[in-house]
């Protein structure tokens, strides 16, 4: 099939500082064949970019005022400011590790994977300058095992930097199992501390390692990207844009947009409808992001404060259009399956109450649930919120909750005894599946 | 559910329950006056009801042990009816029941005199003149069974950690009982068959509970899966990995170890 593929960006602020030029395609399921955006290797790397500058010793303060002036948040949906982090892991003193974290769970989600394996160089400019802003010792870049394409990338660039004698620190890299909850922050300071890659429980979110461990800063590799390219451009050519993962039947779409661009250009140009109809709504963030309406969302801005604004996040970008012949409860059921089937089973309402929560959102798709079902989803849902080491039930309701909302007449037209036959399902691609 | 439907139900709910209860009392009545007819004027009155109140309070510590194991069991939560407070509800009711019988059983057998127990006995382990090592599995039992259902009753008030494994006497208890059932409890070759199927329900039961795949297992599979380092990058400048082709087979050496063939 044909792929008609736009740049997407503000009109005129096609700069430098974009760190992608063109989208890239990849298949739905997996990232080793990506085509569409350029590799840069250090050469090409430094001639679009520039050398990084240091920031070791009074050089550190320089970097966090650039990413403070352009407002750098993580990006786990809460839009905790990334310097927050940072000062809390100085104040508790030098030798403790960075990782930049490439363990994409999300399993529609191509974002990480495009930029280690077309722009390594920019992600370890980010790490090796905040651990040179955080004073640590060790660097990690943490992939999860099967991302094979990403790991040849990284380790190709550590080597192309050792041999150009770039000076960075010692970086390793990590291969964490591949499941959803791998890029779980708790669950990769655990793992750094001896012990196995699944949540836990942590009291202060600003210090989450063990007591008398070094301290461990974990950010993102798009964030790591942006640090790199403050690092190397600095603020005043930096663009607050985003990176975004457009969901197809047969491919997936990462792209680059500014945040004058709004949603409805987004998928005009990424997203090909099965049906030739527009989406009735769109998966936003990730499987335990939300639901939006079409109508909603079409002419919003990509734009966190604003999303914000609506109670949305763009989470980690993943963009994915539910076809108007697809039924967004069928759909919403199957992603809600998945995620409690990845649930790390240590905590009580995630292991129990999602599990349970999942059967009767089958049920509801499959026009199963009796009123008391009803009743009993709302009270299980009200129960389970909140709870949990890791808040993995919380993203899986979230999503759940939204679709309730936004499907609204779907749920009223699955009484008991009805389905609704929509034409086409299996929208958002699910690991193990064709 | 219209508002008629949910009257209907309510009102059907409630003559069913008077319905039972008034049937369980008629039978009940009607048993009891059965025994009490058997019993009266009986030389072998006290036998008959010792007897009785042994088998009564074993099959309800049969149910009591088997319901246990439900209630524990890894897979309790796919079962949705009876609901969890109604079968802990029966624990405890099953619990109470099979005390009292006990201690029916324990009082008609001590205090005849033609029995050889006696309250030493009764009480005591190895006190009994009749039959002294049964006596005295049931005697420990009695013992081990009171803790378990003691420091159960106080659950809540104490910590997890001082009843649950003190809890786990009760099938010491349930081993005893069957031994002493077995071996001074059995005149005719019914009630070995009943020992024998009871004892073969509780085992099987046991070891679904104690052999099905635990949350803590689960987890403890997922804690299996470690992360690795990957090697080639330890080893700067003496990496530049082919990119395979397409379809082929990932490069051993980017394999970590567990990963690798091993031919």
């Amino acid at each position: 099939m044909s792929v008609s593929l736009h740049l997407v960006t503000e009109p005129g602020r096609v700069g430098a500082a974009d760190i992608l030029a063109t989208p890239a395609v990849l298949p739905r399921h997996g990232t080793e064949s990506l085509t569409g955006v350029d590799v840069h290797d250090l050469a090409a790397h430094r001639a679009e970019f520039g050398l990084r500058r240091s920031h070791l010793g009074a050089a550190a303060a320089s970097l966090l005022a650039a990413i403070e002036e352009v407002r750098l948040t993580g990006r786990g949906g809460g839009h905790f400011p990334t310097t927050a982090k940072w000062r809390s892991v100085m104040t508790h003193g030098a030798g403790g590790t960075v990782v930049a974290n490439g363990a994409e769970g999300e399993p529609g989600s191509a974002k990480d994977a495009v930029l280690l394996q077309t722009r390594p160089h920019l992600v370890l400019d980010g790490l090796v300058s905040s651990m040179e802003v955080v004073g640590a010792s060790d660097g990690v870049v943490w992939l999860h095992d099967g991302a094979w394409a990403s790991a040849r990338a990284v380790s190709r660039a550590l080597a192309e930097r050792a041999a150009a004698g770039a000076g960075d620190p010692q970086i390793r890299v990590l291969l964490a199992p591949d499941r959803y909850l791998s890029g779980e922050a708790t669950g990769i300071i655990r793992t750094l501390e001896g012990g196995p890659t699944l949540p836990r429980y942590v009291e202060d979110p600003a210090r989450p390692w063990s007591p008398g461990s070094r301290p461990v800063l974990v950010n993102n590799v798009e964030t790591m990207a942006r640090v790199g390219l403050l690092a190397t451009v600095g603020a005043e050519e930096y663009l607050p844009t985003s990176l975004l993962t457009v969901v197809n039947a047969t491919h997936r779409v990462v792209l680059e947009v500014g945040p004058g661009t709004t949603f409805g250009d987004v998928v005009a140009r990424t997203w090909t409808s099965p049906d030739g109809r527009p989406p009735q709504a769109v998966l936003l963030g990730g499987y335990g992001g939300s639901w939006v309406s079409w109508d909603d969302l079409r002419a919003m801005p990509v734009d966190v404060a604003g999303l914000r604004a609506a109670g949305l996040s763009l989470g980690a970008g993943l963009v994915g259009p539910l076809p108007a012949s697809a039924c967004g409860l069928e759909e919403s059921a199957r992603l809600l399956r998945y995620l409690a089937g990845q649930s790390a089973r240590q905590c009580g309402p995630c292991v129990f109450g999602l599990a349970a929560v999942s059967e009767l959102a089958d049920d509801l798709s499959a026009g199963r649930l009796a009123p008391s079902g009803r009743r009993r989803l709302g009270r299980f849902m009200g129960e389970i919120q909140g709870r949990g080491a890791c808040r993995h039930p919380d993203g899986a309701l979230r999503m759940l909750a939204s679709a309730l909302v936004v499907f609204g007449d779907d749920v009223r037209h699955h009484r008991r005894g009805r389905t609704c036959d929509a034409p086409t399902y299996a929208i958002m691609p699910l690991p193990g599946e064709d | 559910m219209s508002p008629d439907t949910a009257v209907l139900r309510t009102v059907g709910l409630r003559t069913g329950l008077v319905l039972l209860v008034t049937g369980s009392a008629a039978l009940t009545s009607y048993w009891v006056g059965l025994a009490v007819d058997a019993v009266v004027g009986n030389r072998m009155a006290p036998w008959i009801l010792g007897r009785a109140s042994g088998i009564t309070s074993y099959l309800l510590l049969v149910t009591l042990v088997l319901l246990g194991l439900v209630l524990s069991h890894p897979h309790r939560a796919r079962w949705r009816r009876p609901s969890v407070a109604t079968r802990i509800r029966t624990h405890v009711s099953l619990s109470v029941f099979a005390l009292v019988f006990t201690v029916l059983h324990i009082v008609v057998l001590a205090t005849d005199e033609y029995a050889g127990v006696g309250w030493w006995g009764a009480l005591v382990p190895m006190g009994s003149t009749y039959r002294p090592l049964p006596v005295t599995f049931g005697v420990v039992a009695l013992w081990a069974g009171l803790a378990a259902g003691i420091t159960a009753a106080l659950a809540g008030r104490i910590s997890h950690r001082a009843w649950w494994p003190v809890h786990k006497v009760a099938i010491v208890a349930l081993l005893l009982v069957w031994l002493h059932g077995i071996l001074a409890g059995i005149d005719t070759p019914a009630l070995l068959a009943m020992y024998v199927v009871t004892g073969g329900a509780v085992v099987f039961v046991a070891v679904s509970r104690y052999t099905s795949t635990t949350v803590r297992s689960d987890v403890e599979e997922l804690a299996a899966v470690r992360a690795t380092e990957l090697p080639v990058a330890r080893v700067p400048g003496a990496v530049f990995l082919p990119t395979p082709a397409p379809g082929s087979a990932v490069p051993a050496s980017v394999l970590p170890e567990h990963r690798r063939s091993p031919a």
